[in-house]
């Protein structure tokens, strides 16, 4: 049984180096049941969580993971992942702190999609 | 020479602004300026690049530096652009001899601008005021490269234009960040009452219109400093609940009271032996400066962080991951005493969200795909007593639940899973609404009454002139809970004359 919390570090790594990249190709890691809640607002499906996630008002972005937690969830070798971090946007120069938690499932070929992700800014 | 055309030799950096000038229409030719590409074979010998271009543009090239010199007066700082139509040297270039033209010399004029400076250092350092006045401008699209020309730009005329409506300065709506004197007399728009309303609006730094000193540096900077604790380059959404029943609301409310003054008994409420717990410490989260209160020492927290990017032994990893009630209690107990905020009464020292998610497992084995339950996110702050510490901390948290239905003879709501992170304490963002349109209403508009009424509120409520009052009242969407908090949050840096004379702060 593959370690889960390697897995979820190992998975936080690759998503914020993708999202900071490019967060256009995230789209793999979503499935048509995959739910994103962002400030509240809710998407359904892999194709409009991109586009959700590309229309976010900013250019460039990067993300300091500070804390990752990690925990098995569910019979199906689910995993719940709770992150928290400083968040840079564009030219602003106060970090600001930022929760994200995760619910990845695996997708039955060996890898893990993102099942649930709500993101949430938590002080300005 | 080429027949019409000359070939110019100039350094790579000014290839770029002379080309600018490529398809200007001058005096009823239109300009062709290309760069030769690739250069003539003795040109590449001796490694220099050589662009065309015609000898009437380095001419008017030549003009405009000459006007723009005559223009400039060094001691204020000042390029007095006005009344371009009577400029007897632009007259004899032929370049007035159309409706159409001031579009054309206009952004000409400014890329020989541009040229004039070595930095954009120096560019403010030689002129920090213009004048446009008297060019029969009905709207600025003509001149709308002044703002790129001049961003920095602290003082701007633009008297004895034919302006009738806001709308016809819209193209420098975000332009002119650093303007403090705006003149418009002379035009139609002068009469319109809410004109300088808006002014101030658009332009943050903005003091003085028509010559009427509106606001002081020490009012921009507390208005500043009120937007600042409102904003956010991702707008911040308030608490939402997508409920079932209210079981996630239920939970919450339970929860907070319980874990303060019970730990067991909540427990034995919502946890069973399948629950899991684990808590994580995030001892680098940014916090602005004015936020710095001491942070109390996590001593009481540390041994049982399971940060998994610091944590990498297996064995440390499985044992601060806690399983069933028990083991739960072990934990809980030995954590120090907290208060949290109660909720009815500091809704505003919260965000929570509830959704719904499917595929749980069933505690009763009885359905393979899964139950329904509830994932819910909170953020706060609580208090906790160290027994060591003679006062009180204060701490931040943010809190994952999964919620499901109980086993059978266990709760019927359980948790199943509680992950907690803790971090040192810093104001929760405020959630962002939406700021008032552009448009302003006239005083006998009902939404302008009741903005007043508002006001008047807020200036009961916290001693504050009703300028400021207003002024926050903007920054919060006209929100009176809202423009409280950022009063609270700021009234510390807000001038004395922020408040109403014999007002105790």
């Amino acid at each position: 049984m593959a370690n889960f919390a390697d897995v979820a570090k190992q998975f936080v790594e690759f998503y914020y180096n993708q999202f900071d990249a490019d967060r256009k190709q995230l789209a793999p890691l979503y499935r048509d049941n995959s739910m994103l809640t962002f400030e509240s607002a809710s998407v359904a499906g892999a194709a409009g969580i991109v586009e959700k996630l590309s229309s976010l008002p900013f250019e460039k972005v990067k993300h300091a993971v500070s804390t990752l937690d990690a925990q098995p969830s569910g019979d199906h070798g689910g995993i719940l992942i709770l992150v928290t971090g400083a968040l840079l946007v564009d030219e602003e120069q106060r970090p600001m702190n930022y929760s994200q938690t995760f619910q990845l499932m695996p997708d039955g070929a060996g890898s893990y999609f993102i099942y649930n992700d709500v993101f949430k800014l938590v002080f300005g | 020479m080429k027949g019409d055309s000359v070939i110019i030799t100039a350094s790579s950096e000014d290839i770029a602004q002379i080309q600018k000038l490529d398809k200007f229409s001058f005096a009823g030719s239109v300009l062709s300026i290309q760069a030769c590409d690739p250069p003539s074979p003795q040109a590449k010998e001796s490694g220099e690049k050589e662009p065309t271009v015609s000898q009437a543009a380095q001419e008017a090239k030549d003009r405009f530096r000459a006007i723009l010199a005559a223009r400039y007066d060094a001691n204020l700082k000042l390029l007095n652009l006005s009344a371009l139509a009577l400029d007897a040297g632009l007259r004899q270039m032929g370049v007035f001899d159309g409706s159409t033209t001031t579009s054309k010399v206009f952004p000409a004029m400014m890329v020989v601008c541009d040229s004039l400076f070595k930095s954009p250092q120096e560019k403010r350092d030689a002129i920090v005021s213009v004048s446009l006045a008297d060019n029969e401008l009905a709207d600025v699209s003509a001149v709308t490269t002044l703002a790129q020309t001049f961003p920095d730009l602290k003082n701007l005329d633009l008297s004895g234009n034919k302006f009738t409506d806001i709308k016809n300065l819209n193209a420098w709506r975000w332009k002119f960040r650093h303007l403090e004197n705006l003149v418009l007399t002379g035009n139609p728009i002068e009469s319109q009452p809410t004109l300088k309303d808006e002014l101030l609006r658009r332009y943050p730094n903005l003091q003085i219109v028509n010559g009427v000193t509106l606001r002081s540096p020490e009012e921009i900077a507390a208005a500043k400093a009120i937007a600042e604790a409102t904003q956010s380059p991702i707008p911040i959404a308030g608490p939402d609940f997508r409920d079932v029943s209210q079981v996630g609301e239920n939970f919450i409310r339970q929860f907070l009271p319980l874990y303060d003054n019970d730990r067991s008994a909540l427990l034995g409420t919502f946890y069973d032996s399948q629950s899991v717990y684990s808590l994580s410490l995030n001892l680098t989260s940014p916090r602005s400066h004015e936020h710095s209160v001491p942070i109390a020492p996590w001593t009481s927290y540390i041994k049982y962080s399971r940060n998994l990017t610091k944590l990498t032994h297996l064995g440390a990893r499985m044992s601060r991951q806690h399983k069933g009630s028990q083991a739960i209690q072990q934990v809980w107990s030995a954590l120090p005493p907290s208060r949290h905020p109660e909720l009815e009464s500091h809704a505003d020292k919260y965000l929570i969200e509830c959704h719904p998610i499917p595929g749980l497992t069933d505690p009763s084995g009885q359905s393979a795909r899964g139950v329904d339950g509830l994932i819910i996110t909170m953020h706060g702050e609580f208090e906790d007593q160290i027994e060591t510490a003679t006062e009180k901390s204060l701490r931040s948290f943010s809190r994952t639940f999964i919620l499901g239905p109980g086993a059978p003879g266990g709760p019927p709501i359980r948790v199943v899973s509680d992950m907690l992170t803790l971090r040192a304490w810093a104001p929760l963002a405020l959630p962002q609404i939406s700021s008032i349109s552009p448009e302003t209403q006239s005083t006998n508009d009902p939404e302008q009454q009741k903005r007043e009424a508002i006001t008047m509120q807020l200036v009961e409520k916290t001693g504050m002139t009703p300028y400021y009052a207003n002024l926050c009242l903007t920054e919060t969407g006209w929100d009176i809970e809202q423009a409280f908090i950022a009063f609270t949050a700021n009234k510390d840096k807000l001038p004395a004359d922020a408040f109403m004379p014999g007002v105790a702060r």
